[in-house]
């Protein structure tokens, strides 16, 4: 089963608290921390007094170990399995990892078990040797927050730039780079059209960190044909908040990228009827212009 | 029962926060809780596991609590949380870690030496972590269908060591990281993340994800309980509740594929019921229980039907036996439209995509059920030159919508109706 204690919060937390101990380091504000940390807001509560009373027998006086080793826990089969079954995603090839250790188990899954049904066409090419490499070395740059040197597919001058993030798409099962440029401008390339991507020696900016600039939308939704779950579960992704108006009525107040300005004109316009756009002006104005010109087609 | 913010079953909380996830607009009295006990436990565990990600509103008809995300800049699902709070007994967790440290390395111990191990570390001396040789069985044989340890005879004993483990993890980090978010099971990732170099914040984690939909985190012991079916080509019986949530019903069926939709996170499984060996879709939210049923010899003709119902879907709808419906919607797409005939071509799916002229596109598809493709054709309002189907019904619905839609916006703000 995938609910078991011996995942949960509270085994991880004591283990890292003997493995601090037999180091000889822990105290009471690290075993808080380590608990704050690993466990749940209220989990300061229990384990602190499970240890310290001896429930839990594994500290001696002065937070000494009774232990004598640092708990190691193999990996279960369930753990070993669904590394064996990432060994079978077309995807796995970005990464440098094989079967060593897995061969006597069986993935828990294989692709031809699921069917995205809904996926577009055209995805990236995970097996080609140029795109690979492109891939790892802007995800080397990413993790290492390092600036690379990209040269597009397209052509044109190389950009020095500072990678922020690849972004991953299951809609179209593809990865953008986002990344900074030196006059502070956020954007995106699909990793697909990077050619080269050269790690370079440079600054790094203050707050590297992924940046979205987001607007708001509100919605009003009519509870008609199921409508209500249908947009609700479909805009689950971003967050947002719902209050009910009156009987059937609800209005939805969602934080959006703006950068998906006219995706989410397409997506409030395929519910039809029942959901009306309040705001933001441009969204609606763009998804009442659709409307209008279809009707002049007609 | 005292409160606790561990729990021991799953299914229960699952539906709050399904409703705190995507709803987020209830009251305590509409959560139809056995007491408003029981709800305000689930809410207290709820924050203990959340933190911020918790939210109020104070509105004229009460509290509402709602879970806020961005699946955008998550780079962990929050929702794998909720599966690190199982509950455990004081002789679990003592078990766990004195089996460790006296299996530590590859040190190989009879039951009775395991038992005389733990006793000898108990500071009471009364025997009182573990009463009995039993015991310490069963939680072995536990720990061995777990994988944690081994079995092995030698000699005339039998002897327990820790299973062995070769897997290099830390050179995973950045697959695990990825597939715990884009893999089936991701959570199962997640509890790799204490074996590997820690992580803390987000930012340190190199990928993000455009419309990651986090809530099918919720059914992973679902999907794992039928996935072993698939695995193992047994049958299943599923508990599932009814949509009013207020019955369970079950179905025996043979399961052979899962669909999942990336434009709402959806989860299916595309099965075969023994009553009607018609394939039918079951959604994975709604199913409440699996039970392991018994091998079915007729596994892989069962596959193959469900896999020869696929071939008239456009998504999860339609029956097989019936006829199909015909499609056809002729688009004006002009060059400065180039995005549109980018998406038409990568959204088609079992469509077909032609040229008529200049600016003349023609898509046509023969599909079970044609209504489940309305959200898609209305996506190309705007460009529609014409739309024709063998269910006239679905004209002249999207015609009707659009007229209605048009009058949302041209009368009163206010007025919806």
């Amino acid at each position: 089963m995938i609910f078991h204690e011996i995942y949960g919060a509270y085994y991880e937390a004591v283990g890292r608290i003997i493995r601090a101990a037999l180091s000889g380091g822990l105290d009471r504000d690290l075993l808080l921390r380590i608990v704050r940390e690993t466990a749940f807001q209220e989990s300061v509560l229990s384990i602190p007094e499970a240890l310290e009373s001896g429930r839990w027998p594994f500290l001696g006086p002065g937070y000494t170990p009774r232990l004598r080793h640092a708990p190691v826990r193999p990996l279960t089969l369930i753990e070993k399995r669904w590394l064996k079954a990432l060994l079978q995603d077309k995807r796995v090839t970005l990464f440098n990892v094989d079967g060593a250790g897995l061969e006597d188990v069986e993935p828990l899954f294989y692709p031809d078990d699921f069917v995205y049904f809904d996926r577009n066409a055209g995805g990236d090419p995970f097996g080609d040797p140029a795109y690979i490499a492109v891939f790892r070395s802007a995800l080397e740059a990413v993790a290492g927050r390092k600036r690379v040197l990209l040269r597009l597919a397209s052509g044109g001058e190389g950009l020095s730039v500072f990678p922020t993030t690849l972004e991953y798409s299951a809609g179209d099962d593809r990865f953008r780079l986002r990344f900074r440029t030196d006059s502070g401008e956020e954007r995106a390339v699909g990793v697909s059209d990077i050619a080269q991507c050269r790690p370079l020696e440079g600054p790094v900016p203050e707050c590297p960190g992924v940046h979205y600039p987001t607007g708001e939308m509100v919605l009003m939704i009519r509870d008609e044909r199921n409508t209500l779950e249908r947009v609700l579960l479909h805009f689950s992704h971003f967050k947002k908040k719902t209050e009910r108006v009156s009987e059937g009525l609800y209005r939805m107040t969602m934080e959006y990228e703006k950068e998906d300005r006219d995706e989410m004109i397409l997506r409030v316009l395929s519910f039809g009827p029942t959901v009306r756009v309040l705001s933001p002006p441009e969204i609606r104005e763009g998804l009442i212009g659709k409307i209008k010109q279809q009707l002049r087609i007609r | 029962m005292a409160y606790s913010e561990l729990i021991k079953d799953f299914s229960g909380i699952r539906n709050y926060m399904r409703d705190f996830y995507v709803f987020g607009f209830r009251h305590r009295e509409e959560f139809g809780a056995k007491s408003a006990r029981s709800y305000d436990n689930e809410r207290r565990r709820l924050e203990s596991w959340f933190g911020e990600d918790i939210r109020f509103q104070q509105t004229l008809s009460g509290k509402q609590v709602f879970l806020s995300v961005s699946g955008r800049t998550a780079a962990r699902n929050p929702l794998y949380r909720a599966f690190r709070a199982r509950s455990f007994t004081d002789g679990d967790i003592v078990f766990h870690f004195l089996l460790l440290d006296l299996l530590y390395g590859d040190r190989a111990l009879t039951l009775r030496e395991i038992v005389a191990g733990m006793d000898a570390f108990d500071p009471s001396g009364q025997r009182k972590l573990f009463p009995d040789e039993s015991t310490v069985r069963k939680k072995l044989k536990e720990y061995q269908s777990l994988g944690v340890v081994a079995a092995e005879k030698r000699g005339s004993r039998l002897v327990w060591r820790l299973a062995r483990d070769s897997v290099s993890l830390p050179r995973w980090a950045d697959c695990v990281a990825f597939f715990s978010e884009a893999a089936p099971l991701g959570v199962v990732g997640s509890y790799l993340s204490g074996f590997l170099p820690p992580r803390g914040a987000d930012a340190e984690i190199p990928f993000r994800f455009k419309d990651h939909y986090l809530l099918n985190a919720l059914d992973s012991e679902i999907l794992f309980r039928l996935l072993l079916a698939v695995r193992e080509r047994r049958r299943a019986v599923i508990g599932m509740w009814t949509m009013t949530g207020n019955r369970v019903v079950k179905h025996d069926i043979c399961p052979a594929r899962f669909f999942v939709s990336t434009s709402n996170g959806r989860q299916y499984v595309l099965a075969t019921q023994r009553s009607d060996s018609r394939p039918l879709f079951f959604r994975l939210d709604l199913i409440r229980s699996v039970t392991p049923g018994p091998p079915e010899p007729a596994f892989d003709q069962l596959r193959e039907q469900c896999d020869a119902y696929r071939e008239h879907l456009w998504g999860v709808s339609g029956t097989p036996q019936s006829t199909v419906d015909r499609l056809e919607m002729r688009l004006r797409i002009t060059e400065e439209d180039g995005e549109v005939l980018d998406r038409l071509l990568r959204e088609k799916r079992g469509g077909a995509v032609s040229r008529e002229g200049p600016d003349a596109w023609v898509f046509s598809i023969e599909v079970y059920d044609a209504s489940e493709m309305l959200p898609w054709i209305r996506t190309f309002t705007g460009h529609i030159t014409s739309l024709s189907c063998s269910n006239p019904h679905i004209v002249s619905r999207y015609r009707d919508d659009l007229n209605k839609t048009l009058e949302l916006y041209e009368g009163n703000a206010d007025d919806f109706s």
